[in-house]
C-alpha cells in the first residue's frame, strides 16, 4: 500500500488518537491495552518515517492543510520540515522505547484509575507530535493543550497520594497561567495580522514591528514566557521538581526527555519561523539573544546547584533537567543575538542547541528510567536508603553510568559535542558581544556541577556498600524488556557521541534557509571543529575525531585486558584494610546527604520554591477534580447500562425480532412518509 | 568515652575558686563528715595539702557527688588495690584536686572480697568513665550504675573473670591467647557469611551517619589509637574510642617485680617525651609518704630538667601540629630549632631523652656551674626565634583559617571532664599544678599561669607558645636562684608500710598523678599512674562535636595526646624478654649507627 507522505503526517496523530479510544475500550485487559499502545506507538513511527522520506523526496519541507474554518481564517496547516521531522522520530522513538518499559513498571503501581495509563500516554504522544508538525497558531495552542492536559493526567496517575496531586496541580496552574499568556498574545496577533497562518503572520509582522515596536516585543514576550515555562527554566519551571517524583518513571522520561525540549522548540519556531527575524531589526535580535542566553545560564547555574543539594532520585534529575534546559536557552540565545550579526555562530549555536535538545532527551531519559528501576525493586527514591546496587543490578547500572557521564559532558557521549559547540559558538560569538563569554564561564561551572550531582546519583545509588535493611533484601535486576530498553537508550548516547556527524547533518539540514545558505560552506568537511578558522579568528581552530579516539580507547582496553591474559594475572577479591580494626562496610558507607556536603551546605536554599499558597480547598473538591469519578466512571456507567439495556432486548424469542422489525419498518415509511409529504 | 553522644549540659559543679576559698584539709574532711556522718569511716590529713579519707562504700557516689558539685573538686583517676591478702578487701580509691585550696584528697572505700562491687560515681562524676571501667578490667570490681560499662584496658580475647591487677595473678602469667586467628567479620552475621560473631565493643553509630575509622595505625601521630568518627557528611555527631592497644602493666611490674629506686627508671621509659615527669612524680610521691626531705638543689636541678623537658616537648608538638594541617614549614623550623636543646640535654645528663637522673631522695647528676653559660645561650637563641615564630603565626590568614575557632572546648566541658594542662589552660580553666600545688622548686620561682579564654585550637597553640617563653624564663630565673649543697637526700631507715603518698607533676601535656601505697620486699603495694592524656582523651567527643571530619585530626593533635603514656607502655624484646622502650630520638640514633 503505498501512503503520500502528507498522509502519513496526518495520521500519525490519528492513528495515535485512535489507539488512545482503542486502549481506553478495553482499559480492564492491561496486558492487551499495552500492547495495543505499543503497536500504535509502532505504526506512528513508521508513519513518520515514511514522511521523513518524503521530505527528502520532495526536496523540502512538507506544506499543506488539512481543513479550514473559514469563520476565523484558520486552518489545521502542517509544516513538516527536517525539524519537524527530528523532533517527531524523537518523540515517537522514545515514546515507544518508554512505552515498552512502561508495561512491566505500571504493573507494579496499585492504582484505582479508571482511565489507566495508555489512553492518556498516546493523547501525550499525539499532541507532541501535532505541536511540531503543525503551523497555524491557533492549532499549535489546540495541540499544545492537546499535550499538556494528558501529561496532568499522568502525573496524577498515582493519585491516591496528596502529595501527587498537589505536585500535578501545581503542574496545571503554573504552566496555564503562562498559557494565558500565550493566548493573548496569539489574539492580539490575530486582531492586527487578521490570520494565525506562520506564513501570513511573518508577512504582517513585519509591518507591526515597524508600526508598534512595543507591542510586538509585549506579545513575543508573553509566548516566551510560556514556552520557558514549558521547558522548565528557572524560576519559572518550578513545577518539574514537584511532578517528576510524582509521574511514574517512564512518564517523567517523556516529560524531561521530550516534553520540557518541546518548550525549547517552540521558542525557535516564534522566533525563527513566526517573527520575521530577517526584518527585524538588529538590536532586537541581539537584546532577545541576551535576555534568553542570560535566562539560560542562570537557569544552568541554580539546577545544577538545586541538583547538587537533591537526595531524591528523581528530584535530582528534575533539577538536572532544569540545568540542561539552561544549555539549550543559552545556545539559543546566541543563535537569535548573532542571527545577523553572524550568520555562522548562529548556525552553529542552532546545531548545538538541536544536538543537545537530542543529548538530553537520550540521557535524561535513560536515567530517570534507571531512577524507576531502583524504585521499583527497591521502593526508594530517596537515595540514603539504597547503596551498592551496582552488584545486584548491574545493567542497570551500566546503563546509569553512561546517562551520568553523558549528562556530565564526557568525551564519547552526546552531551560532550553539544556542550562543546554551545561554549564555542558562544565564545567566538563573545568577540562581538562579551556577555557570551560570561555565560559561557556560568556555563562551565555549571557543567562541574553536572559531574557532582552525575557522580552523585550514580555513586549513592550503584556504589558503595548496601544499608542494612537492604541487605537482606532480594533485590534482583528488573525484567528483560526494561532492561533491554535501557542499554538501547545507553547505546544511543554513545552513539551520539561516538558519530555526531550523522546528528549534526540532520540538525544542520534544520536550520532556517537564510542561515544555511551562509553558513553552508564553512560548515561542510572538514568539520564543524574548525568554525573558528573559518571566522578568521586567531590560531583558536580544535579538531576532534570521536570515531578514532573511541578506537584508540578500544585499543588499549583490548591491549590491556590481553596483557594481562598474557601475564596470567588472576583476580583477587580481598577486603579493605581499615587501619586495624574492622568496620563493617554498612556502617562505613557514604550515604547521598554526605556527597559533597560542604558544597550542599553552601548551596542549600540557592533554588527558591514556589510553594503553592495554603489555601484550603472546599470538601467536595477532590470529588470534582476526580474526573474519573463524575466524569468517565459516569460516561462508563451509562455506556454500560445502555449496552445491558440493549442486551436485555436479545431475548432469543423469533417472534419479538419479528415485532421489533415490523416497528422498525413502520418508523421508516412513517420517516418517508413526512419526506415526500412536502414536495 | 563516656558516652558517644555527648550532650552539651552545663557543669553540675559549682565555681571552685569559690566553693574551695580558704578552704583547709581540715575543713575538707568536716564538710565530708557532715554530708556522710557515720559513713566516714576514716580521715588523715598527714600534711596540710593531702587528705585520706575512707568512706563506706555505699556511700562513695555520694561522698564523690558532693566534692564534685558543691566543692567544685576536680576528679583525677580512681584505681583498684587488691588488698584481700590483708584484710580480706579491694581498696578503691577515687582521687579528687581541689585545686584554689591546694589540696589533693583521696577518697578510699573497702569493698568486701566476696562481693566485689560498689556504686558508680560516673552517674555524679562524669570525668571518672574511664577510671572505673579500668577498675573492673583489672580488679574486678564492678561499678554498679555505671552508664558505657565496656572494656577498656584489656585485649578482646582476654578471658572473662581473669583480672590481672590482684595479687592471685603473677607479673609474668599469660591467659592463653584466642585460638588461631580470627578472620570472622562483624558484618559476617549480616551477610550470612559465619555463625560466628566476635564481641563487638563499639558503640552503633546514630541514625544516618556513617563511621569514618581512623586508626589503630594512627596516620598522624604514629601511635596505636582507634577512634570511630560518627559523621552526618562531614559534620561530626559523635565519636567512639578504642586505645590501650598497648596495655603492658607497668603498674604490675612496679608492684611486683622492681624495687623502689628501680622503678624511676623504669617510670621514666612510660613517655618518650616528657619521661622525666614521671620519675619525678614517683620519686615525689615516696619521698612524701615516707617524709624524706630532697635537698635544696636537687629540687632545683628537677625544676630545670623539667623546664628544658616542657620546652622541647612544646616544640616538638608544634611540629607536629604544622605536619598534621600540612604546614610542614612548621615542622621543619622547629625541629631544627630544638635539636641543640636536644644535644644541650644529652650534656646535662648523659641523654639526649630519658635522663636516668631521678632517684628517690633526689637527683643523679649535678648540673655544674660551667653548663649554665652554654644552658643560657640555648635558651637565648631559641627565645628569639620562638618569638619569631610567636609574632609569625597571627599573621599566617591559611594557618589562622585553620585553627581559629576549630575543635572548640568549652569551659563547662573541660571543668565536667577535668580536662588537664594546656588544653584546659586553654579553655580558660585556671588550673596548673605548679602554682597549685608547688613541688620541686616552684614556690621559689616567680611563677604564672598561662590561660587563653577561647577553648579552640587557636587557644591551646597560643597557651604552649606563651608557656615555652615561661618555661626559658623559670630556667634563667631557677639557675640564678639555685643553692649550694648535696643534690641527694640520704635515706638510712627502710620505708614502712602501708604509708601513701600522693604526688603530681605539671607535665607539658597536663597534670601527671602517681599515688603510691607502700608495701613491704622495698616495694610499693600499689603504684597508679594517670598520664595527663588519660583525662584529655574523654574530652574528644566533645571538643569535636560539629565539626568537620577535616578538623578531627588537629582537634585530636591539639591536645599533644601521648597514647604511650595513657596506656603505660613499653616495648618487649621478643627474645631476651627483657623491657626498653625506644623514643624517636633513639630509634634516629640506632637508624643513624646503622648506617654508618
Amino acid at each position: 500500500m503505498e501512503v503520500s507522505a502528507e498522509t502519513a503526517v496526518t495520521w500519525v496523530f490519528g492513528v495515535l488518537v485512535v489507539g488512545a479510544i482503542l486502549t481506553a475500550a478495553c482499559a480492564r485487559a492491561q496486558r492487551l491495552g499495552a500492547w495495543l499502545a505499543i503497536l500504535t506507538i509502532a505504526a506512528a513511527l513508521l508513519l513518520a518515517i515514511r514522511a521523513a522520506l518524503g521530505i527528502a523526496e520532495a526536496g523540502g519541507p512538507l506544506d499543506f492543510t488539512v481543513f479550514r474554518l473559514g469563520l476565523i481564517a484558520s486552518s489545521l496547516s502542517i509544516h513538516f520540515d527536517w525539524l519537524a521531522a527530528l523532533l517527531t522520530l524523537l518523540i515517537l522513538l522514545l515514546g515507544l522505547l518508554c512505552a515498552a518499559y512502561a508495561v512491566h513498571y505500571i504493573e507494579h503501581i496499585k492504582t484505582p484509575s479508571v482511565l489507566g495509563f495508555w489512553p492518556p500516554y498516546l493523547c501525550f504522544l499525539a499532541g507532541m507530535s501535532g505541536v511540531v508538525c503543525v503551523s497555524d497558531l491557533l492549532f499549535f495552542i489546540v495541540m499544545w493543550e492537546f499535550m499538556s492536559l494528558p501529561a496532568y493526567a499522568l502525573i496524577v496517575y498515582e493519585k491516591e497520594r496528596a502529595e501527587n496531586l498537589r505536585a500535578g496541580l501545581k503542574y496545571l496552574l503554573m504552566t496555564h497561567i503562562a498559557n494565558v499568556g500565550l493566548l493573548v498574545g496569539a489574539w492580539v496577533l490575530y486582531r492586527n495580522c487578521g490570520s494565525f497562518s506562520y506564513v501570513q503572520l511573518q508577512s504582517s509582522l513585519a509591518a507591526l514591528a515597524a508600526n508598534r515596536p512595543w507591542l510586538t516585543n509585549l506579545v513575543l514576550a508573553l509566548a516566551a514566557l510560556a514556552f520557558v515555562t514549558k521547558a522548565g527554566l528557572f524560576p519559572v519551571g518550578d513545577w518539574l521538581p514537584d511532578a517528576h517524583p510524582a509521574a511514574p518513571s517512564p512518564v517523567s522520561a517523556m516529560l524531561s526527555g521530550v516534553m520540557v525540549k518541546l518548550g525549547a522548540y517552540a521558542t525557535l519556531r516564534l522566533f525563527l519561523g513566526v517573527v520575521p527575524a530577517d526584518a527585524m531589526p538588529v538590536i532586537w535580535l541581539l537584546s532577545w539573544g541576551v535576555i534568553l542566553g542570560a535566562w539560560g545560564a542562570a537557569s544552568a547555574l541554580v539546577g545544577s546547584a538545586a541538583a547538587v543539594t537533591c537526595n531524591d532520585s528523581k528530584r535530582l534529575l528534575a533539577y538536572s533537567t532544569i540545568g540542561q534546559s539552561g544549555y539549550i536557552f543559552m545556545a539559543i540565545g546566541a543563535a537569535l543575538a548573532f542571527y545577523r550579526l553572524s550568520p555562522l555562530v548562529s548556525a552553529v549555536a542552532l546545531i548545538a542547541a538541536l544536538l543537545h535538545v537530542l543529548a538530553d532527551a537520550l540521557h535524561k531519559s535513560l536515567l530517570f528510567l534507571t531512577a524507576g528501576s531502583v524504585l521499583m525493586r527497591t521502593g526508594q527514591r530517596d537515595m540514603d536508603q539504597v547503596g551498592g546496587l551496582m552488584s545486584r543490578m548491574p545493567s542497570t547500572g551500566t546503563a546509569a553510568l553512561v546517562g551520568v557521564l553523558s549528562l556530565a559532558g564526557i568525551p564519547l557521549t552526546g552531551a560532550f559535542v553539544s556542550k562543546w559547540l554551545i561554549f564555542q559558538s558562544s565564545l567566538i560569538g563573545g568577540l562581538e558581544s562579551p556577555i557570551f563569554i560570561a555565560y559561557v564561564v556560568v556555563g562551565l561551572l555549571a557543567s562541574v556541577m553536572a559531574i557532582a550531582y552525575g557522580l552523585k546519583y550514580f555513586g549513592a545509588i550503584f556504589l558503595g556498600a548496601c544499608p542494612a535493611q537492604l541487605a537482606q533484601a532480594e533485590t534482583q535486576e528488573v525484567p528483560f524488556a526494561m532492561d533491554f530498553v535501557q542499554l538501547l537508550i545507553a547505546a544511543g548516547c554513545v552513539l551520539l557521541g561516538v558519530l555526531p556527524a550523522v546528528p549534526i547533518g540532520w540538525c544542520m539540514a534544520s536550520l532556517p534557509p537564510s542561515l544555511a545558505e551562509a553558513s553552508r560552506a564553512a560548515l561542510s568537511a572538514p568539520g564543524l571543529w574548525e568554525i573558528a578558522s573559518h571566522l578568521g579568528a586567531p590560531q583558536v581552530s580544535a579538531s576532534f575525531a570521536p570515531l578514532w579516539v573511541a578506537l584508540l580507547f578500544g585499543f588499549c582496553l583490548l591491549l590491556s585486558w590481553a596483557l594481562s591474559r598474557m601475564g596470567g594475572a588472576s583476580i583477587r577479591y580481598v577486603r579493605g584494610w581499615v587501619c586495624g580494626e574492622e568496620v563493617a562496610p554498612h556502617l562505613t558507607r557514604i550515604p547521598a546527604h554526605g556527597y559533597f556536603w560542604a558544597a550542599a551546605e553552601y548551596l542549600a536554599g540557592i533554588y527558591p520554591r514556589i510553594g503553592l499558597p495554603a489555601f484550603r480547598l472546599p470538601t467536595e473538591t477532590p470529588a470534582v477534580l476526580d474526573v474519573d469519578r463524575w466524569g468517565l466512571a459516569k460516561v462508563s456507567r451509562a455506556l454500560r447500562r445502555v449496552s445491558s439495556a440493549l442486551a436485555a432486548l436479545h431475548t432469543g424469542v423469533p417472534q419479538l425480532y419479528m415485532l421489533w422489525q415490523a416497528i422498525g419498518a413502520a418508523v421508516i415509511i412513517f420517516i418517508f412518509w413526512l419526506l415526500v409529504r412536502g414536495h | 568515652m563516656p558516652d558517644a553522644n555527648i550532650s552539651r549540659t552545663s557543669a553540675g559543679a559549682v565555681s571552685a575558686a569559690e566553693a574551695q576559698a580558704g578552704l583547709t584539709a581540715e575543713q575538707a574532711v568536716e564538710h565530708l563528715r557532715g554530708v556522710l556522718g557515720d559513713a566516714l569511716v576514716e580521715a588523715s590529713t598527714p600534711l596540710p595539702t593531702r587528705c585520706y579519707v575512707t568512706v563506706k562504700p555505699e556511700r562513695i557516689a555520694e561522698a564523690a557527688g558532693f566534692l564534685y558539685e558543691k566543692l567544685g573538686a576536680r576528679y583525677v583517676v580512681g584505681g583498684g588495690t587488691d588488698r584481700r591478702e590483708k584484710d580480706g578487701t579491694f581498696l578503691i580509691s577515687h582521687f579528687f584536686a581541689l585545686d584554689p585550696a591546694h589540696i589533693y584528697l583521696a577518697l578510699h572505700a573497702k569493698v568486701p572480697g566476696d562481693n566485689p562491687r560498689l556504686p558508680s560515681i560516673v552517674p555524679r562524676v562524669p570525668a571518672a568513665g574511664w577510671a572505673e571501667r579500668e577498675i573492673y578490667d583489672t580488679v574486678g570490681v564492678e561499678c554498679e550504675g555505671h552508664p558505657d560499662p565496656r572494656r577498656l584496658v584489656l585485649p578482646d580475647d582476654w578471658p572473662e573473670g581473669v583480672f590481672p591487677l590482684r595479687t592471685d595473678f603473677r607479673f609474668d602469667e599469660k591467659p592463653p591467647a584466642a585460638e588461631g586467628p580470627d578472620h570472622s567479620h562483624p558484618w559476617d552475621a549480616l551477610t550470612g557469611e559465619s555463625a560466628h560473631t566476635p564481641r563487638i565493643y563499639f558503640h552503633e553509630p546514630p541514625d544516618g551517619a556513617t563511621v569514618v575509622p581512623i586508626g589503630p595505625f594512627f596516620p598522624v601521630l604514629e601511635e596505636p589509637a582507634h577512634f570511630r568518627i560518627f559523621v552526618d557528611g562531614e559534620r561530626v555527631v559523635g565519636c567512639d574510642y578504642r586505645g590501650f592497644y598497648n596495655h603492658r602493666g607497668i603498674e604490675k611490674l612496679g608492684a611486683s617485680d622492681l624495687t623502689y629506686n628501680q622503678i624511676p627508671f623504669i617510670a621514666e621509659r612510660i613517655c618518650g617525651i616528657c619521661g622525666f615527669v614521671h620519675s619525678t612524680t614517683y620519686c615525689q610521691a615516696i619521698e612524701q609518704a615516707a617524709g624524706i626531705e630532697v635537698p635544696p638543689r636537687a629540687r632545683f636541678i628537677r625544676s630545670i630538667i623539667l623546664e628544658l623537658e616542657r620546652v622541647h616537648s612544646h616544640m616538638l608538638w608544634l611540629g607536629i601540629a604544622g605536619h598534621i594541617i600540612g604546614f610542614d614549614t612548621v615542622l621543619m623550623q622547629t625541629w631544627r630549632m630544638r635539636e641543640p636543646l636536644m644535644w644541650l640535654c644529652e650534656r646535662i645528663t648523659g641523654n639526649r631523652k630519658t635522663y636516668g637522673m631521678n632517684i628517690v631522695g633526689g637527683v643523679r647528676r649535678d648540673i655544674p656551674k660551667d653548663v649554665h653559660a652554654d644552658i643560657l645561650k640555648v635558651l637565648a637563641d631559641i627565645e628569639r626565634e620562638w618569638l619569631a615564630l610567636y609574632d609569625a603565626i597571627p599573621g599566617d590568614t591559611t594557618l589562622m583559617a585553620r585553627v581559629k575557632g576549630c575543635c572548640v572546648l568549652t569551659h563547662e566541658e573541660a571543668v565536667r571532664m577535668a580536662a588537664t594542662g594546656p588544653t584546659a589552660r586553654g579553655s580558660g580553666v585556671n588550673i596548673d599544678v605548679r602554682g597549685d600545688h608547688p613541688y620541686a622548686a616552684y614556690d621559689q620561682l616567680s611563677f604564672r599561669k598561662c590561660v587563653y579564654p577561647d577553648g579552640d585550637v587557636l587557644s591551646r597553640v597560643l597557651v604552649r607558645l606563651d608557656e615555652t617563653i615561661h618555661a626559658i624564663e623559670l630556667i634563667r630565673q631557677a639557675l640564678e636562684k639555685m643553692p649550694d649543697g648535696p643534690i641527694l637526700a640520704e635515706i638510712k631507715e627502710p620505708i614502712p608500710a602501708g604509708l601513701q603518698g600522693m604526688s603530681a607533676v605539671e607535665a607539658p601535656r597536663g597534670e601527671v598523678f602517681h599515688w603510691v601505697l607502700t608495701g613491704e620486699d622495698n616495694r610499693p603495694e600499689r603504684w597508679r599512674v594517670r598520664a595527663p592524656t588519660y583525662a584529655n582523651l574523654q574530652n574528644v567527643p566533645a571538643m569535636i562535636h560539629g565539626d568537620t571530619l577535616g578538623d578531627v585530626l588537629i582537634g585530636i593533635g591539639s591536645f599533644d595526646p601521648c597514647f604511650s603514656c595513657t596506656e603505660r607502655m613499653e616495648v618487649i624484646d621478643a627474645k631476651s624478654g627483657s623491657v626498653r622502650v625506644y623514643t624517636q630520638e633513639e630509634l634516629a640514633k640506632l637508624a643513624a649507627q646503622r648506617r654508618q
